[in-house]
């Protein structure tokens, strides 16, 4: 069943078993997302992500199919991380979490370049960073990103150049041609 | 000038993207328990809530007058003829002190209160 007519099946008969299915497609990235600008602190990712949930269904008559459902739901969570951090003021960061952001290469040597990928984006700027995981690791395009973020397309364009041409140096051993 | 340089930078973007995508590419996280602890959070849907709003308003009226009749007949205030009942000021306030009628009160007053506050906090699962 596509997301529309799950969430057809929401707004119409308030279908608590519809909005599973659509938790359970989706939790992974609003997860990993949160996950992400926490800096891996799984537990407050985590009720981040029911928080986005939680008031997804509340509103989810107000979704107006414009953007794609995930896209929405990234939206929502960024702005209860951004409400989070205001109210804590640091999001403590736990090296030790940072693991779980790693991505799961396929080639040789994997911890090297797990490292190696850390600390590259360790030296970017956090929203250059956000740029950079919801490109390539969510994989939403760069107006979904706007949409996600609130930014204007052309800083999410700037924020990704300029991400790459820190990380291309950076990570330059792993593969030349990049 | 402008659009060598982009052609140029082309390959190379793709390229980078390729290989980015590969290695960053995030994995799946299994739920773990996640969904279902999503749905027990979700709040009562708003028909659920009128309808048993609506049941506790007539479950606590109804409770209510049968309390006050029973205080009323047990106490054998029950006027025996209705159309000849003149009702006296001081006798009627002096019954309003009543333990059984404050319970009725109270009982009423109560289940007005949860039916129409939604977020009572003593029964959150309404």
């Amino acid at each position: 069943m596509t997301d529309s007519e799950l969430i057809a099946r929401v707004l119409v008969s308030d279908d608590h078993a519809a909005f599973g299915e659509l938790v359970t497609k989706h939790q992974s990235a609003v997860r990993n997302f949160l996950r992400h600008l926490t800096r891996g602190d799984a537990a407050l990712a985590d009720d981040l992500a029911q928080d986005t949930f939680v008031q997804a269904y509340r509103g989810i008559a107000r979704y107006r199919g414009t953007a794609s459902f995930p896209t929405w739901l990234l939206g929502i969570a960024h702005n209860h991380w951004r409400n989070a951090r205001r109210r804590q003021r640091t999001v403590p960061v736990e090296p030790e979490h940072l693991d779980a952001l790693e991505p799961q290469p396929s080639v040789v040597n994997l911890s090297d370049l797990k490292h190696d990928l850390g600390q590259a984006l360790d030296r970017l700027a956090p929203d250059e960073r956000t740029a950079i995981h919801l490109c390539y690791q969510q994989g939403l395009s760069h107006s979904e990103i706007a949409d996600v973020l609130q930014w204007p397309l052309g800083t999410v364009k700037t924020h990704l150049a300029r991400s790459k041409e820190k990380l291309r140096p950076l990570l330059a051993a792993w593969n030349p041609q990049i | 000038m402008e659009s060598t340089d982009l052609k140029n930078e082309l390959p190379d973007d793709a390229q980078f993207d390729a290989w980015y995508r590969t290695h960053l590419a995030t994995p799946l996280l299994r739920d773990d328990g996640f969904s279902g602890r999503v749905l027990a959070a979700l709040p009562t849907s708003e028909r659920n809530s009128a309808r048993k709003r609506r049941w506790y308003c007539i479950g606590g009226g109804v409770s209510g007058t049968v309390i006050a009749l029973i205080s009323l007949t047990t106490s054998g205030s029950l006027p025996p003829d209705l159309p000849a009942f003149r009702p006296d000021l001081a006798d009627s306030l002096a019954k309003l002190t009543t333990p059984a009628f404050f319970l009725a009160l109270s009982t009423a007053i109560l289940s007005l209160w949860v039916a129409f506050r939604p977020k009572f906090r003593l029964l959150p699962r309404i």
